[in-house]
């Protein structure tokens, strides 16, 4: 029978508490004993779920953390619905924004780490320079700032009329984002499971595995505006790292970047290259600013036993020293 | 060594997310397949491209064009809505049909009033008998009134069908012809997407064959692998092609656009009708942008009155530290 192979699917490892929830977006507080001031507020990618960041006991980012003694808050996205289309790159700032005045009420300090991931580590560097005063330091795991690379997916982007979408679908749906990813490389999915059906007998292997799959196909979709913006300003245009975006008519200027920052960026990433990160590096006036480079692909930086053994000690370890 | 058995699937069905279910499905008949050509090729045979081959193309690609056949069948709802000759012809046989249907229920209806009285007569008290049967020949001789007063009129149903161009409002015609030009334009890009696919998918294979029939693999393993590698290397090409990103920019951009058309198409056939009940997604959309800007401009005003707060308090301890 299934439970030959299977075990039920259970997202999350660590316990946290919902503290605060606001139509589509809410707010997570991990429970910890913190030995360090500073909290870190992570703020993942709106095109997927965050529990990534904590699916396996034994590879989650967020035990580490919290291990470490840091005190981790962390923001969902939700699940837009056709409702939410109307939503926009400024709602998400502003919720950004009001979590971090809220941890700061709540825990007394006047900064915090901004932990960004992906896409929403590309907001992370939207609000940090718009907003440097309260960020303490700033982590980016993948995060797409220059998009003008030549990988697959970007130059996919450049080529699509996001408007018509958001005008038909109303969102983007998180299924047509997901064949997209997988037609990357189609040959390849084609024998994903070979490996895990030659291994049934490894019952963690084979949880592992579909518990990523899980994951994998769990995608929000992502609100018609703010996919508009994403794919006509940042994609087409490549505003952030030109200068030109602005939210609500304040500029982005990223030259405001002068906290420590520290990049997580993954060799064989497919999706956001190191190339959507060096650029920004470079431009940034920051004094202490860091780049640790993974051998592994996107979702490998995060869940890989390599990445656990060679990258997150050392990260850890950064935002630990700074977080006093 | 562990297969997955036959009475698995359906526990397997209810676990995992149903695109990890097909995924496994095809693997398993790739992995036969793939499988079934070693054996070939290892008993000394010369590979050839041929069924067998086309055959795992389908498996390989079925999951990315499924999603777009699917629109492209979707057509025939729209066909069904325009009057073609055939469904006019149908319509014609449909009215032989109803009006046989209509003696049937007429005799069944006898028959059931038969029934009623029968059991009416043992069980149910006199007053209450003459107040049902009164209610039924009611019904049954204002019915009858209807239908002589409707055939009185001499409404030709199929005229409706015919008129139908004059019957639609001009923006109604025009979405509905709009719709069906980016139908075309959609079908034609897809066929060539599908093509190049397939072309490219070809090409990978006599590269294969060319080098497996030099007896140059010298496992499963190395037979399996090299398959994929020369698939990996052609479809990341291709992929990446100038005409590549054209067809499907234009693919998607004509599925959008045919998308939106025929809703709007849709909505305007709605929107007209005076007695249509539901409101349109194009309805409910606007009231969810105007509550979302609502919601914008309160939180905007939450803002303001922090502020003004701050500053009262301000000057409230400024006025006290000056007494003192």
């Amino acid at each position: 029978m299934l439970d030959r192979f299977l075990v039920e699917f259970k997202p999350w490892t660590c316990d946290f508490e919902l503290v605060h929830k606001d139509w589509l977006f809410g707010l997570m507080h991990f429970k910890s004993q913190s030995k360090y001031k500073i909290p870190l507020l992570i703020s993942y990618a709106y095109i997927n779920r965050p529990y990534i960041m904590d699916l396996y006991e034994e590879l989650s980012v967020v035990k580490r953390l919290i291990d470490a003694g840091i005190d981790v808050w962390m923001i969902d996205w939700g699940y837009p619905k056709r409702s939410d289309k109307f939503f926009n790159i400024s709602d998400y700032i502003e919720y950004i924004d009001f979590c971090v005045d809220l941890i700061k009420k709540q825990k007394g300090v006047s900064k915090v780490t901004l932990h960004g991931y992906c896409l929403g580590a590309t907001l992370a560097v939207i609000y940090a320079a718009l907003s440097p005063e309260p960020i303490k330091n700033l982590v980016l795991q993948a995060p797409p700032i220059n998009f003008h690379t030549n990988n697959t997916i970007s130059l996919w982007a450049m080529h699509i009329d996001p408007v018509k979408i958001s005008r038909a679908m109303g969102n983007m749906p998180g299924e047509l984002l997901n064949i997209a990813f997988l037609l990357v490389e189609p040959v390849k999915l084609a024998l994903k499971y070979l490996n895990v059906m030659d291994n049934l007998e490894n019952k963690r292997l084979v949880k592992n595995f579909f518990h990523m799959d899980h994951w994998i196909f769990d995608s929000p979709a992502v609100p018609g505006y703010v996919y508009e913006e994403q794919i006509g300003r940042w994609y087409h245009k490549n505003e952030i790292i030109r200068g030109e975006y602005d939210v609500n008519g304040k500029k982005v200027d990223l030259t405001n970047i002068t906290m420590p920052v520290l990049a997580i960026v993954a060799e064989k990433d497919n999706l956001t290259p190191p190339e959507t990160t060096i650029p920004f590096l470079n431009m940034i006036p920051s004094k202490d600013k860091k780049m640790l480079i993974g051998h592994k692909g996107h979702v490998g930086l995060t869940v890989s036993m390599t990445s656990h053994k060679k990258i997150w000690p050392e990260a850890v370890k950064w935002i630990a020293e700074r977080s006093k | 060594m562990e297969e997955i058995k036959r009475e698995d699937l359906i526990g397997l069905f209810k676990a995992l997310p149903k695109e990890s279910f097909e995924l496994l499905l095809r693997n398993v008949t790739i992995r036969e397949r793939l499988e079934d050509l070693w054996k070939e090729y290892a008993s000394g045979k010369d590979l050839g491209y041929g069924e067998r081959f086309e055959a795992l193309f389908e498996e390989v690609f079925r999951f990315f064009f499924r999603p777009l056949e699917i629109t492209l069948r979707g057509f025939r709802q729209l066909r069904f809505l325009l009057p073609f000759p055939e469904l006019l012809e149908s319509i014609e046989r449909q009215w032989d049909l109803i009006r046989a249907w209509q003696d049937f229920a007429d005799s069944l209806m006898s028959h059931f009033s038969l029934i009623t009285e029968l059991s009416m007569g043992i069980t149910t008290p006199p007053v209450m008998k003459s107040m049902i049967e009164g209610f039924r020949e009611g019904w049954k001789e204002r019915l009858e009134r209807y239908y002589r007063h409707y055939y009185l009129l001499d409404v030709e149903e199929l005229r409706l069908y015919t008129d139908y161009p004059l019957i639609l409002t001009k923006k109604t015609s025009q979405y509905l012809l709009s719709a069906l030009d980016e139908w075309e334009e959609f079908s034609g890009y897809y066929m060539e997407f599908k093509d190049m696919v397939r072309d490219t998918y070809k090409t990978a294979i006599m590269q294969f064959i060319e080098l497996a029939n030099n007896r140059k693999l010298k496992n499963y393993v190395e037979f399996r692998d090299t398959f994929i590698d020369l698939s990996n290397r052609q479809f990341d090409s291709l992929l990446r092609s100038k005409r590549y990103l054209e067809v499907q920019g234009n693919m998607v951009t004509h599925l959008m656009n045919y998308l939106y058309k025929t809703r709007r198409f849709l909505e305007e056939m709605f929107e007209n009708n005076p007695i249509n009940p539901f409101a349109t997604v194009g309805h409910v959309d606007e009231a969810h942008k105007r509550i979302m800007d609502l919601r914008r401009k309160l939180r905007g005003l939450e803002r303001r009155i922090d502020t003004l707060e701050k500053e009262k308090e301000g000057k409230k301890v400024k006025q006290k530290g000056g007494k003192k």
